[in-house]
C-alpha cells in the first residue's frame, strides 16, 4: 500500500490480479459454465438465489476466527451438528412449523455453544495448528455423532417420536425428512420476487449512502472525490433499472424467482451483528489477539479466552447456519449432511478473495455467488462438453479441494516470504 | 508412585487405553464363541496389508515435514500402476511386483512436483498436505473416467471409465498372502506378505541408519543446525517426499492384492488418517518416528479393528459400530498427538 504512488497503472493492475488470481479465475470459469452449460436463465437464477440464501450464514460464520488469526475454521462442523440435534429434538416432540424451528434453534444454542468452547480450549493447545486440528476435530465429532445416534439412540436414549427410528428401535432413520409445515417454514413466511428485492436493496444503501453523507455533512466538509461507496450504489441502481427495461428475459428471469424475506433479513442480521462485533471492544481485542497473541497478552487482552470466544460465536453462527440449510432443503442425510459444511463454506469464502488471514461480508456475499454458480454449472457444462455429467461433478469437488490448497500454500508461501524479507 | 507415573506418560495414555481396549476385544471374542483362528488369521492379514503405507510416514517424520496427509497422492500412483497391470494382464506374485515397478516413476515424478510445493510452505505442511491429498483424489477421478484403459474387465461394460471396485481374481488377488502360506491351528500364516513386508521395514531401518538418513533426521530435528553443517535441507525434503509416496504406492499395491480389490474414485480419500493414527498409536509423534513405531502402532490398530469387527457385529448386528470405533479411535489419536505438539518441540 505504502508504494502505491510509485506504482505505475500496469503495476496496479498486475497488483489486483496477483491478489485476486483465485477470484478472477472462478470468475473465468462461471462465465465459461454458463455458456456451456446453455440453461435457461430463470433456472440459473433461481438456483443460485436459493442456494445463496441457504449458504450465506454457513460462510458468514466462518468470519470472526479469521479476525482471531485462527484461519478457517474447519469446525464448524460441529455447529452443524448441534442444529441437526435441534432438529432431531423437535422433531421427536412433534413440534413442527416455524414454531418447531425457533425450538430447534434453542436447543442447538448451548449445545453450540458448549462444543466451541471446548473447541475453543483444544485449538488453544495447539496454536499454529488450529485448521488442522478443526478437520480433524470434525471427524473425530463424526465419530461420537454416529455413535451417539446410530447406537445409543433407542436403547440408551428414549425417542417419543417412533418415525425418527429405524424398524428394529436401535439409531435414527436416515435421511431424516422435516414435516410438510416446518419444510420451508422460514422461508415461505414472505416471499418477494428477486426484482424488487434487488431494487429495494439498492434504494435502501443509496438512501443510506446519502443519509450518511447529509449527516456528516453538518460537521465537516464532503471530499466529493472520495464517495465511491455511493457513486457505485447510484450506478448500480440506474444500471439495474436500464438493464430491466432493456432485456425482457432478465426481467422475466428476476421476476420468476422469489425471494424469502425472513431468511434475508435474518442474513442482513448477521452480517449486521458481524459489523457491529467488529466495532466493540471484544471486536478490537480479537483483531489485537490476531495480529499478535504476544502482544494482546501484553496489552492485558486474555488472548486465550478471545480465541474460545471467537470459536464459540463461530460455532452458534454456523448452527444457524445449518438450521436454515436444512429448513430449506426439507430434509437431511442423518450421518452424512454435516460433512462438507466446512470444506464447502471454506472454499466459497476463499474464492470470495478472503485470505486465512482476512476476510469480510464481502467475500463471503461474493464468494456464496461464484462458488454457488460453479456448482450449479459444472454438471451440466460437463454433459454438454463431455457428454459425461459425472465428470463435471468430479471437476467441482476437484475445484473445491484445490482452491483451498492453492489458498493454503499461497498463505504460508506469503509469510515465509516476508519472513524472508524481514531477515534481510 | 511418581516412577509409575513417569513411566505411564511416557507410554503415552491413548496407548494404554487402546492396548486395554485391545485386551477387552479378545476376551469379548472368546466370551462370544467368535472363531478365534479365523479372526487372528484376519488379524495378520490386515496388519500386513497396512505396514507399507504406515511406513510411508517415516521420511516425512523424519524430515521434519510432518505426518505425510498427502498420502493418497502416493496411492493414487500405485492405483495407476495397478490399473496397468491389470489392462497388460500381468498376473500372479509377478503381476504384483511389476505394478510395484510401474508405480515408482510415477510416485518419483508425483513426489518432484509435489516437493517443490512442500519446500515453499514451511511449517503449513499439514494442512496444505491434507487438501493437496483431496485434490489429487478428485482429479485422478476425472483421470478413470477419461484415462485410455479398455480392458474389458476392468472398465465399465456400458458408459465411460473405470470400473469403481476391480475385483483382482483374473489377476493376483491374494496372491502375496497365499504365497508359501500354511497354517498352524487355524491360523493361517501368509509367508510372502510377511517376507515382503519385512523386507520393507529393514529396508526403511536400514535408510534411517544410513548417512542419508542421519542427514535427513538432522534436517527434521534442526534444520538451522543441519544448515550450518552444509546439509541442504529443501533436497533432504525433496528425497523424505519421495520416497514417502514411493512407499505410498507400493504400500496400497500390497494392500490391494492383500484385500482383493482396487478401489477407485474417492476410495483413497481417507487413507492417510488410518496410517498416520496406526504410526502415532506405535508411539511417534509428529517429529520423532522408528520403525518399531510403525509395526507396533500398524499392530495394535489394525488388529484392534480386525477383532472389534466380529464382536461389533454379534453385540449389534445392525449399523457399523466397528467403523465407527475405528473413525473415534484413528481421529482421537491424531487430535491427541497434534495437541502434544506444542508441549514438545516441532
Amino acid at each position: 500500500m505504502e508504494h502505491s504512488e510509485k506504482t505505475n497503472f500496469t503495476g496496479l493492475l498486475k497488483k489486483i490480479l496477483v491478489n485476486n488470481a483465485v477470484t478472477i479465475l472462478f470468475v473465468v470459469i462461471c462465465i465459461a459454465g454458463i455458456v456451456l452449460a446453455d440453461q435457461p436463465m430463470p433456472y440459473v437464477v433461481g438456483e443460485i438465489s436459493s442456494r445463496l440464501f441457504r449458504n450465506l450464514i454457513l460462510i458468514l460464520a466462518l468470519l470472526v476466527p479469521v479476525w482471531a488469526g485462527m484461519g478457517m475454521n474447519f469446525s464448524i462442523v460441529l455447529g452443524a451438528m448441534a442444529a441437526q440435534i435441534g432438529i432431531m429434538v423437535s422433531m421427536n416432540f412433534s413440534v413442527t412449523g416455524v414454531v418447531g424451528l425457533v425450538l430447534a434453534f434453542i436447543v442447538s444454542v448451548p449445545l453450540s455453544l458448549f462444543f466451541g468452547n471446548l473447541t475453543g480450549r483444544l485449538f488453544n493447545h495447539t496454536k499454529g495448528q488450529e485448521m488442522i486440528t478443526g478437520m480433524i476435530l470434525g471427524f473425530f465429532a463424526k465419530g461420537v455423532y454416529d455413535l451417539v445416534f446410530m447406537f445409543l439412540c433407542g436403547p440408551v436414549i428414549p425417542v417419543k417420536n417412533q418415525t425418527l427410528l429405524l424398524p428394529n428401535g436401535i439409531g435414527l432413520t436416515t435421511p431424516i425428512n422435516l414435516d410438510g409445515e416446518t419444510k420451508g417454514a422460514m422461508n415461505k413466511l414472505w416471499t418477494i420476487s428477486l426484482e424488487k428485492a434487488l431494487y429495494i436493496i439498492l434504494i435502501l444503501a443509496t438512501v443510506f449512502f446519502v443519509g450518511q453523507l447529509i449527516f456528516k455533512m453538518k460537521k465537516e466538509k464532503i471530499d466529493w472525490k472520495k464517495q465511491y461507496k455511493l457513486y457505485i450504489a447510484v450506478f448500480s441502481l440506474v444500471g439495474y433499472h436500464i438493464l430491466l427495461t432493456v432485456s425482457e428475459t432478465v426481467r422475466f428471469a428476476l421476476n420468476f424467482t422469489d425471494v424469502p424475506v425472513v431468511t434475508g433479513l435474518l442474513i442482513g442480521a448477521v452480517g449486521l451483528a458481524i459489523n457491529f462485533l467488529s466495532r466493540t471492544k471484544l471486536g478490537s481485542d480479537i483483531h489485537a489477539v490476531g495480529q499478535s497473541q504476544t502482544i494482546a497478552v501484553s496489552m492485558g487482552i486474555p488472548a486465550d479466552k478471545i480465541r474460545i470466544m471467537a470459536i464459540m460465536i463461530s460455532t452458534l453462527l454456523a448452527a444457524l447456519g445449518q438450521l436454515v440449510f436444512i429448513q430449506d432443503i426439507g430434509n437431511f442425510t442423518t450421518y452424512t449432511a454435516h460433512e462438507n459444511v466446512g470444506t464447502f463454506s471454506i472454499a466459497a469464502l476463499l474464492v470470495g478473495g478472503a485470505s486465512i488471514k482476512k476476510a469480510n461480508i464481502g467475500h463471503a456475499i461474493l464468494g456464496a455467488l461464484l462458488f454457488h454458480t460453479m456448482f450449479i454449472i459444472s454438471p451440466l457444462a460437463g454433459k454438454n462438453l463431455f457428454d459425461n455429467a459425472q465428470l463435471g461433478e468430479y471437476f467441482r469437488v476437484f475445484v473445491c479441494y484445490a482452491v483451498i490448497a492453492v489458498a493454503l500454500a499461497l498463505h504460508a508461501w506469503k509469510q515465509i516470504m516476508a519472513k524472508k524479507a524481514e531477515d534481510n | 508412585m511418581t516412577g509409575i507415573k513417569n513411566k505411564i506418560s511416557a507410554f503415552g495414555f491413548p496407548r494404554l487405553i487402546i492396548m486395554a481396549f485391545l485386551g477387552l476385544l479378545i476376551v469379548l471374542m472368546f466370551l462370544m464363541d467368535i472363531p478365534a483362528p479365523l479372526t487372528f488369521s484376519q488379524c495378520i492379514v490386515r496388519v500386513g496389508i497396512n505396514m507399507v503405507l504406515g511406513l510411508a510416514m517415516v521420511p516425512g517424520i523424519m524430515a521434519g515435514t510432518g505426518m505425510n496427509f498427502a498420502l493418497p497422492l502416493g496411492i493414487e500412483c500405485g492405483l495407476l500402476a495397478g490399473m496397468i497391470s491389470l489392462q497388460f494382464d500381468m498376473t500372479g506374485v509377478g503381476g504384483i511386483f511389476a505394478a510395484m515397478v510401474i508405480s515408482i516413476p510415477f510416485s518419483i515424478l508425483a513426489g518432484l512436483a509435489y516437493s517443490q510445493l512442500i519446500n515453499r510452505v514451511k511449517g503449513s505442511e499439514m494442512m496444505v498436505s491434507t487438501y493437496v491429498g483431496f485434490s489429487v483424489v478428485a482429479l485422478m477421478c476425472i483421470g478413470w473416467l477419461i484415462l485410455p484403459f479398455n480392458h474389458p474387465s476392468i472398465v465399465w461394460p456400458i458408459g465411460d471409465g473405470l470400473r469403481t471396485t476391480i475385483t483382482l481374481e483374473k489377476w493376483y488377488d491374494r496372491a502375496l498372502n497365499n504365497l508359501w502360506a500354511f497354517s498352524v491351528a487355524g491360523v493361517e500364516i501368509p509367508v510372502g506378505l510377511i517376507l515382503v513386508i519385512s523386507v520393507f521395514s529393514f529396508l526403511v531401518w536400514l535408510f534411517m541408519r544410513s548417512r542419508l538418513g542421519l542427514m535427513m533426521k538432522a534436517v527434521g530435528s534442526n534444520p538451522e543446525f543441519a544448515k550450518a553443517n552444509g546439509i541442504h535441507v529443501d533436497s533432504m525434503r525433496t528425497l523424505a517426499t519421495v520416497i514417502s509416496t514411493i512407499l505410498g504406492g507400493i504400500g496400497i499395491i500390497i494392500y490391494a492384492q492383500g484385500f482383493g480389490f482396487y478401489q477407485l474414485y474417492n476410495a483413497p480419500l481417507m487413507m492417510a488418517f488410518p496410517a498416520i493414527a496406526a504410526v502415532l498409536i506405535g508411539g511417534a509423534t509428529p517429529s520423532r518416528v522408528t520403525v518399531f513405531h510403525v509395526v507396533f502402532g500398524t499392530i495394535m490398530f489394525q488388529s484392534m479393528l480386525a477383532i472389534a469387527t466380529p464382536v461389533a457385529n454379534s453385540l449389534i448386528p445392525e449399523g457399523n459400530l466397528s467403523e465407527v470405533v475405528r473413525t473415534i479411535v484413528s481421529n482421537g489419536i491424531i487430535l491427541y498427538a497434534l495437541s502434544r505438539m506444542q508441549g514438545g518441540k516441532r
